[in-house]
């Protein structure tokens, strides 16, 4: 059905989705050098694999998919080297503009802070995230949960 | 706290061009590259291109008359995989069953048992394809996706042996075994073949590496089955079939719910935490009445099946109780009434959204299995508790049996990149 789409699109699609890869990418690696190689991948990959893609209006959930899983087959790499969160301590948060929030953020766990990102942030629905995290949508509800609680928390106790 | 996440993106920060230059370049390596092939339908030149691990394939050949034999394989190989006629009674088996010796990186042991599986051979009037894969899961290994020869044209040279030998060497070139076989039938060809697959090892994530196998192997026999389709000769080393009853669709669904395992009956628990610290172990009596664990998806790929299970834990079940009888689910998977491995079970410990606690719980639990043999017919997964021993005389688990054939597609939200096949690095 799909097997027209061209490198055009393909590219336009991909230049659409660029804010999108990169934050989700960020909340999964904590770091931009990582962020670039993985989303370059993911869209190498997203390419190879165009043809299995069914449906074009899927493209986005689809691609964000297998940056995903370009994400985690780094972070698996790296968990050889030095955990994600001192990854994430060392972020001196010069160019972000809630600080305190990026801490508290980053805190959470993957799952939760890529769940919130995409949620909050990118207007995903629940069901859409969990087709992009390859999880049960309750499994989605619960991280969003568990997140938002954990983020209140810490930031409630930064308040007060 | 609203206004907070309200405020998300300036958690985050900006996008910086180098991300945008990288995402460009990637784009931009694409204009040399070809558009990517599609591998559905059956098509020879497209599961051809398809094959990453292509194959050097040097043949004497099966005499002309032989590709007679052929003519209404043509006929399979054209029609739509939904199509595709079934033969009963043509079984795959293993081509070679031989011994593949490599140290790993990592502690020097040796691992062996390699076996070479032909899952398909096609034949498209003037050669032969077979698609096969290395299966090392005995052995530790876990293969990449099956390979496709390149065509090997058939007819010219026809060579009769009765014994032939061949080897299997792994990563830089080292003799690692023997491979023997025999056949007698008035069809034989002989075929020597050079594969060259990417093989991951290891028994977890971070031992897997990439390495050669180099496969130097075979001979096969032909005769004629029934209409479509032809079987080996049987030899010491197995057989070459067509597996006419290869499932050809790649991914396929259990409706939520459709079967289901439920926990019967009070269980004694001994609890293994205290046994890991080296404490007095602590037997205790846990009630897992109305526990049901039921299968939430399938995916049947070539090499896997994958499983996705939930578990749904009753009301009076708190935290702590639900945990340990997670942490205590094993699996055991049955093809056709045998036994099969499975080789990875990955256990998500998920409360469910807006329930307190012992109201209601799901957890997952996902096993990779072997990809059965062409042809079965049953998967039977058998969910049982460890370290708990039934009371009462009653069972602690029932076994659930699901018909693999006539399974309905899957839903489109499923796609081939899932979590189970992430490429290794």
């Amino acid at each position: 059905m799909e097997g027209n789409l061209g490198r055009a699109w393909f590219a336009q699609q991909v230049q659409d989705a660029k804010q999108t890869m990169f934050r989700m990418a960020y909340s999964i690696l904590g770091n931009i050098q990582d962020c670039e190689d993985a989303a370059s991948g993911a869209v190498l990959h997203a390419y190879e694999k165009l043809r299995q893609l069914k449906h074009r209006e899927y493209f986005r959930t689809w691609l964000l998919r297998i940056l995903k899983n370009e994400c985690y087959a780094l972070l698996r790499r790296r968990k050889r080297t030095f955990p994600l969160e001192e990854a994430v301590l060392q972020t001196d948060g010069t160019d972000i503009a809630d600080p305190d929030l990026h801490r508290a953020l980053m805190r959470l766990n993957t799952r939760e802070r890529t769940s919130i990102v995409l949620h909050h942030l990118e207007g995903y629905r629940v069901e859409e995230i969990a087709v992009i995290m390859g999880k049960p949508q309750g499994t989605v509800k619960s991280w969003l949960s568990r997140g938002r609680e954990k983020l209140r928390a810490m930031l409630e106790e930064k308040e007060s | 706290m609203n206004e907070k996440i309200t405020g998300l993106g300036k958690a985050l920060p900006p996008m910086p061009a180098s991300f945008e230059e990288k995402v460009d370049a990637a784009l931009q390596s694409l204009e040399g590259r070809k558009r990517p092939a599609g591998a559905k339908g059956g098509a020879i030149a497209a599961v051809a291109a398809a094959a990453a691990c292509a194959v050097l394939l040097c043949v004497p050949a099966v005499r002309a008359s032989v590709a007679n034999l052929f003519g209404s394989a043509l006929e399979y190989i054209a029609a739509p995989a939904s199509e595709r006629p079934a033969v009963e009674g043509v079984e795959v088996e293993k081509v070679c069953a031989g011994k593949a010796f490599y140290q790993t990186e990592k502690d020097g042991e040796w691992v062996r048992d390699v076996t070479i599986r032909i899952e398909e051979a096609l034949y498209d009037g003037e050669k032969l394809y077979l698609k096969y894969v290395v299966d090392g899961s005995k052995a530790g290994m876990v293969t990449d996706d099956s390979a496709l020869s390149e065509g090997v044209p058939v007819g010219g040279t026809y060579e009769k042996r009765d014994v032939w030998r061949g080897s299997v060497t792994f990563g830089g070139g080292y003799p690692v075994g023997d491979m023997r076989g025999r056949g007698e039938s008035m069809e034989q060809g002989v075929l020597t073949q050079t594969a060259v697959y990417s093989v991951r090892a290891g028994t977890n994530f971070f031992d897997w590496y990439k390495a050669e196998l180099t496969i130097e192997f075979a001979t096969f026999t032909m005769t004629k089955v029934e209409e479509y389709g032809w079987e080996g000769d049987p030899t010491p080393a197995g057989s070459i079939a067509v597996p006419f009853t290869f499932h050809s669709s790649t991914s396929v669904k259990i409706e939520e719910g459709e079967a289901q395992t439920v926990l019967v009956g009070k269980a004694v628990c001994t609890d293994g935490l205290n046994q890991y610290f080296g404490n007095n172990l602590v037997t205790v009596e846990r009630d897992y009445a109305g526990t049901r664990i039921f299968v939430k998806e399938m995916i049947i790929k070539p090499t896997e099946i994958g499983v996705t299970l939930e578990m749904e834990v009753p009301a009076g079940m708190n935290r702590e109780q639900a945990d340990s009888l997670l942490k205590s689910i094993d699996m055991k998977a049955y093809i056709d009434g045998r036994e099969a491995e499975y080789q990875d079970i990955e256990k998500d410990s998920v409360y469910g959204y807006g329930m307190e606690d012992g109201q209601h719980t799901i957890r997952d639990l996902r096993l990779n299995i072997p990809f059965p043999e062409s042809g079965a017919r049953t998967l039977s997964l058998i969910p049982y508790v460890r370290y708990i021993e039934s009371v009462d005389g009653k069972p602690v688990v029932l076994g659930a049996r699901f018909d693999l054939d006539g399974m309905p597609e899957f839903a489109e939200h499923v796609f081939a990149d899932s979590e189970m096949n992430v490429p290794l690095p």
